[in-house]
């Protein structure tokens, strides 16, 4: 499943991600951030900390360097930021 | 900057091979296959290909304010169903439904009429037994229809299917059509049947729809078997005169991308002495199938994300019960998407008009990281955090993009509302493609003008003019009340971005 989802992240990134202009507000982008999550933390998690990112990434948040946390109980954190 | 567009290009070759292919395999094999099928004993209807040959011409015409039925006394069957509000003919040329066959018998009898008042009541001695046919036209949108014989056994045929009403988009129509079964849930049988479909066992209706109505037979009588068929295309084009060439790539092409099978469906109510049925021909619009409480609605459900869709249409039906347009109504909305988009798009724009002053200072990191793209990244971010700038709108706003996009598609791709709606000029329906093309071309230009009027990445200079041809290379032959939206949400695009650069942006 977990590789599922990453060759799913990396065929999105080779081909729309691509084609259409940036759109993320983030470094590292949503798409590398949800991979690097999932290949962290595995698929549940990931995939929930790649939708939460996605959510923050609108015009209303400031963007900028967000990388992923090292450890799990770090992901407190970045919603704090 | 050479690799990257060739990288590009790849990508870009990648998508449209995916699409292609996904239609190709989406796409049943339609005309190159063995016609005949073993057949069941029981199923005598099901031995002959076509249906009988009827030479008496003998006809009754019923004029109702809803439609109008021209019956005919070969097999006590219908000749002509018209919905006068829609300009619609149901039953395919020069054949007929609901026809009375015995089994065993080839061709099929006359019978004699009889008239009173709202019902037609044929009947026929057969063998010495008397056999009787009522019509009775007591339903705003189709009739009851009942058989009574002490000792023979008829078939009610159905055989024929339904007419493509879509004379504009043959295909696009035959794509849609289908039968339903509602026992506990309504279910599209279409693709069980093979060649032919037995079904046994209780149900409350069926029905046979194309893309804008459905033929619904509903079952007081207590039916519990019913004979489907495919109707083959090679047969087809014979019986009903559709002779479109039905090559996938053509299909893909002619009606947008997706795929579905483009055949037509026949059924059969096999005999017994007493038969009693109601049918109704509706249009295929939730509002209108909801009111019966049979669960018609089910038909007329817009796929994923159907209660968007039909929240939209709610809207467009709003706008269109004071303008009486539909194309003014798709106009209204996007700009009421737009207005309640505003005051972010406002934040893109001024962030964007402060990108244009940091270029300098973006020039030298570009130099600087020149060979380090992910450096060069992370540096730019750095950037954009002490000016407080932001040159991405974010991923959120393309994403939510996306499930109002595909309802917007469901809604003005099935929806009976723009079937025949004339907006103005050379768009007279809205259902389908515009056949000069200025809609999807045009808001092609419109991307482009856009694009040269915002600050880039350079590196996304070659995607300026590949993006606009891949969006009409897309939107071509999509239904121009589509191609409306788009075209009017660019036009208003355009015109935020001078609304809020002459507002001063400081």
């Amino acid at each position: 499943m977990r590789y599922i989802a990453l060759i799913f992240i990396k065929g999105y990134q080779h081909t729309f991600g691509r084609i259409f202009p940036r759109v993320c507000r983030y470094e590292p982008t949503c798409s590398t951030y949800a991979y690097q999550a999932i290949t962290r933390f595995g698929l549940i998690r990931g995939v929930g900390l790649g939708i939460w990112r996605i959510i923050r990434c609108n015009p209303l948040t400031a963007g900028g360097f967000d990388p992923i946390p090292d450890r799990w109980r770090d992901t407190k954190c970045v919603k704090n930021r | 900057m050479r690799e990257e567009q060739v990288r590009t290009l790849v990508a870009f070759i990648l998508i449209i091979a995916i699409l292609l292919l996904w239609t190709l395999f989406s796409k049943p094999r339609s005309s190159a296959r063995a016609p005949v099928v073993p057949i069941a004993k029981d199923t005598l209807v099901m031995e002959k290909e076509s249906p009988a040959v009827i030479v008496n011409r003998d006809t009754i015409a019923i004029d109702r304010p809803n439609y109008r039925i021209v019956l005919a006394t070969a097999g006590g069957s219908v000749k002509s169903f018209y919905l006068k509000r829609y300009r619609a003919e149901f039953v395919p040329e020069e054949q007929y439904l609901f026809v009375t066959r015995f089994p065993g018998m080839d061709s099929v009898i006359n019978f004699k009429y009889n008239r009173l008042g709202d019902s037609v009541i044929f009947s026929a001695v057969l063998k010495g037994n008397s056999i009787k046919k009522s019509y009775y036209f007591n339903d705003s949108s189709g009739f009851a229809l009942s058989i009574q014989s002490d000792s023979i056994a008829s078939v009610l045929s159905l055989n024929a299917g339904l007419r493509v009403t879509e004379t504009k988009n043959r295909l696009d129509d035959l794509r849609h059509f289908g039968v339903y079964i509602k026992d506990k849930n309504c279910v599209n049988i279409a693709k069980k049947i093979k060649d032919v479909y037995q079904y046994r066992g209780s149900f409350e209706w069926f029905s046979m729809r194309t893309k804008y109505f459905a033929l619904i037979i509903n079952n007081p009588g207590r039916i519990e078997s019913l004979d489907f068929r495919k109707i083959l295309p090679a047969l087809d084009k014979k019986i009903s005169g559709i002779d479109d060439d039905r090559s996938p790539v053509n299909a893909a092409f002619g009606c947008g991308f997706g795929g579905g099978s483009t055949v037509r469906f026949g059924a059969e109510i096999p005999g017994d002495h007493n038969l009693k049925i109601n049918v109704r021909l509706l249009p295929l619009r939730h509002d209108i199938l909801a009111r019966y409480n049979q669960g018609y609605q089910a038909m007329a459900e817009l796929g994923l994300w159907g209660f968007i869709a039909r929240i939209i249409l709610l809207i467009f039906n709003f706008f269109y019960l004071v303008f009486r347009n539909y194309g003014v109504a798709i106009i209204l909305f996007a700009i009421l998407l737009k207005a309640v988009f505003f005051p972010l798009s406002r934040k893109m724009i001024v962030s964007q008009y402060k990108m244009q002053m940091l270029q300098p200072e973006l020039k030298k990191i570009q130099a600087k990281y020149k060979n380090d793209s992910a450096a060069l990244n992370q540096e730019m971010m750095h950037l954009y955090k002490t000016y407080k700038v932001n040159p991405f709108s974010g991923c959120l706003p393309l994403l939510i993009q996306f499930p109002i996009f595909m309802a917007l598609y469901q809604a003005l791709n099935t929806s009976i509302e723009f079937r025949q709606a004339h907006f103005v000029f050379w768009l007279t329906d809205l259902s389908i493609k515009d056949p000069f093309y200025v809609l999807p071309i045009g808001m092609g230009v419109m991307m482009l003008i856009q694009s040269l009027m915002t600050p880039i990445d350079p590196r996304q200079r070659f995607m300026v003019v590949i993006m606009p041809l891949f969006m009409i290379f897309i939107f071509l032959n999509l239904p121009s009340g589509l191609q409306l939206y788009w075209f009017t949400y660019n036009i208003l695009t355009l015109v935020e971005n001078y609304i809020v650069k002459r507002g001063g942006v400081k």
